[in-house]
């Protein structure tokens, strides 16, 4: 296809697949190392509590019981690239709906949470450019 | 495939006949045979033919049914005084608490009413000689999230008869009115004053904030807060962080963000194929179905909701594995989107009148897309339109992003000053608004002004606002016409709020500057501090 997003649908919608297992693996089993999927730049809003960046986002979740994510439901979209080398991998939103369950509570609860992936510019890995949670 | 006729036969032996061929297959498909009541029957209950039982007990819902439309209206259920009304009478149903009633029958009433009316959050219960709370105990089962009861006028006369609906049933119970009651009366008769009474209820009712049309005292806290709270009971608990209302990075983003769905959801409901013009030619587009009952939904033991007319487009990438599933659930350009996409779509009604029941988040982002952009994600609920007038709730998650318009576009020409980029839509189980009702409202400050504050990700240059956007918030915002712009300043006079709420509550009240100051005096209670005008720091 022409269509320069088009082509983009394979590479985000597997790079989704990979992204929802690991992020919340890490959340539940590994959350020492989440920190590195953020960025000190990262717009992060938790249930409307906005953190600047990752550091003060790691002291919230330190702070969150450990938790159990059960993902039903995810999709995402290919955005257009702010680069105009076509080479550029372009940046995807990715929306997850699921359940959570805290350590501390008895019942789960439903959440919606959505990221913007982005490429570094520097060695191209993804990070969260942008993290929205709510409980809904 | 689903779809359904109904026939009409000339007598009860018929009907019977009729349904005792429900299960059997037809053309591979099962033949579901149920019997409605229809005004012949209803009218003629007490007559010679009513002796099916099964017939009977489904006319008998059928009434109820009636009964309960007619006593319903905007999430109030007015069950005052049911042996006197008219419909009950004449189908000789006994309301719940009057003797010879059946003992199921309040079960019944608030099964059928939480079916037809799941945002019921206010019941009156005045003037039916209840003794106890017993008969209508099943309002807990059915409406666990009821925030408003009134009992006046009944004959409640002992504490112990309330607890079928104390705080452990009703955890969110906020307003309770037992005026009237002997309970209430003779305490006050004996004591020359209500303080031992109000003492007793509100032990029972642990929840409530306003008693007898009156604030509840305030109780003596020792900032422990939540961790002291008996732990059976259903509140919330100990997370590290509030939940918060809705979040915009600064009033500019709110006041088009606002705008921007206000036309949207209102056209989506009323003109979707305009829409066309609100997209991009790159735009995309796509919906998915969380099939998954939701907590609401279990709570009431509702059956499984049908999605059937979902599924064949649901983009849910858990369950689509193939790329060109993939490829063709997902829309591109506006076109595309429109026709294949939207008007395919059952026809929607969202209620943009009641903020609560939406929950925005939004902020602007530079460096993500060739131009500034808006992220924006919203949470509601919206009613989908069946032709037979049946209410069907459904719970929606959506993420926008839109840019400006580009001057001379399509978007720019119709009125759109942004245009959308990408937009992502999930459906799911009906589940309120709760889960994004601030914690605290009382006493915590100032959702916005504070997570503003505490926000520097989201100002930071590297997400640098809209160029030339004003920074003075009583400039016109952008994307508002002077005529709305000057109505918003009427109503900051008005009623003392600051611009961009001033401009909330005029999209709220249709821009009818008469209405926003009646909502603003009806909400003064519960309008955040940051609301109103605030000398200026600058």
């Amino acid at each position: 296809m022409a269509d320069p997003i088009r082509a983009h649908v394979e590479v985000s919608s597997s790079g989704a697949d990979q992204f929802v297992t690991l992020y919340y693996d890490v959340f539940d089993n590994k959350r020492h190392i989440l920190n590195h999927l953020y960025r000190d730049s990262s717009a992060i809003l938790w249930n409307g509590n906005a953190h600047s960046g990752i550091s003060p986002f790691q002291e919230f979740y330190n702070k969150l019981p450990a938790s159990e994510h059960t993902v039903e439901s995810y999709d995402c979209h290919p955005l257009p690239s702010r680069s105009q080398d076509p080479n550029t991998p372009c940046s995807v939103i990715v929306n997850v709906s699921g359940t959570v369950q805290y350590s501390n509570e008895k019942q789960k609860r439903l959440f919606s949470q959505s990221f913007v992936l982005s490429p570094d510019p520097v060695n191209g890995s993804f990070y969260v450019w942008s993290d929205c949670f709510r409980f809904v | 495939m689903t779809g359904f006729v109904s026939f009409t036969v000339d007598n009860l032996t018929q009907a019977k006949a009729v349904k005792a061929l429900s299960g059997i297959r037809f053309k591979r498909m099962k033949l579901l045979i149920k019997t409605t009541a229809d005004d012949t029957i209803l009218n003629s209950s007490g007559g010679a033919s009513r002796t099916g039982t099964t017939v009977s007990s489904s006319n008998t819902i059928e009434t109820i049914r009636t009964f309960l439309r007619s006593r319903y209206n905007g999430g109030f259920l007015n069950l005052e005084n049911m042996s006197k009304d008219e419909i009950l009478r004449t189908a000789r149903i006994i309301p719940p608490g009057r003797s010879k009633s059946r003992s199921d029958v309040g079960a019944v009433m608030m099964k059928a009413a939480a079916e037809m009316f799941p945002d019921v959050t206010t019941i009156s219960l005045a003037s039916n000689g209840l003794t106890s709370l017993e008969p209508v105990a099943a309002i807990s089962k059915f409406f666990p999230n009821l925030q408003n009861l009134s009992l006046k006028d009944n004959s409640i006369s002992n504490y112990k008869e309330l607890e079928y609906l104390s705080t452990k049933k009703l955890p969110n119970l906020r307003e309770l009115i037992l005026m009237g009651n002997p309970i209430r009366e003779r305490d006050i008769e004996k004591n020359k004053d209500d303080i031992a009474y109000r003492s007793e209820v509100t032990k029972i009712f642990t929840s409530i904030s306003i008693l007898d049309q009156l604030p509840v005292a305030p109780k003596i806290s020792f900032g422990l807060g939540n961790l002291v709270k008996d732990v059976g009971v259903t509140s919330a608990p100990p997370l590290p962080a509030p939940i918060k209302g809705n979040f915009f990075d600064n009033p500019e983003t709110q006041s088009m963000v606002l705008e921007f769905l206000t036309r949207y959801l209102d056209m989506f409901d009323t003109n979707r194929s305009m829409l066309e013009h609100a997209y991009d030619s790159n735009a995309t587009f796509s919906y998915s179905v969380m099939i998954q009952p939701s907590p609401l939904q279990k709570s009431k033991g509702k059956p499984t909701e049908n999605w059937s007319a979902y599924i064949p487009q649901s983009r849910n990438l858990l369950r689509i594995r193939d790329l060109g599933q993939r490829t063709t659930r997902l829309y591109f350009g506006s076109q595309d989107i429109i026709q294949q996409g939207l008007m395919k779509l059952p026809d929607t009604k969202h209620d943009l009148a009641d903020a609560s029941k939406f929950c925005i988040d939004a902020w602007q982002t530079g460096g993500l897309l060739p131009a500034v952009c808006i992220y924006i994600m919203i949470h509601g609920e919206l009613q989908e339109v069946r032709r037979n007038r049946e209410v069907i709730l459904k719970s929606f998650d959506r993420s926008f992003i839109i840019a400006p318009a580009p001057p001379n576009s399509s978007a720019a020409m119709h009125g759109w000053k942004c245009v959308i980029v990408s937009d992502q839509l999930v459906f799911r189980g009906y589940n309120g608004s709760l889960a994004w009702k601030p914690d605290e409202e009382i006493n915590v400050t100032p959702g916005m002004a504070a997570a503003v504050a505490g926000a520097s990700a989201f100002n930071n240059p590297s997400l640098a606002p809209v160029p030339g956007a004003p920074v003075a918030p009583q400039v016109p915002m952008k994307g508002t016409t002077p005529e709305q712009h000057a109505k918003a300043q009427e109503l900051q006079k008005l009623t003392g709020l600051n611009y961009p709420y001033a401009l909330q509550c005029l999209m709220a009240s249709g821009w009818d500057v008469a209405k926003g100051v009646a909502l603003t005096n009806e909400n003064r209670a519960n309008i955040p501090p940051d609301a109103w005008q605030q000398p200026s720091f600058r």
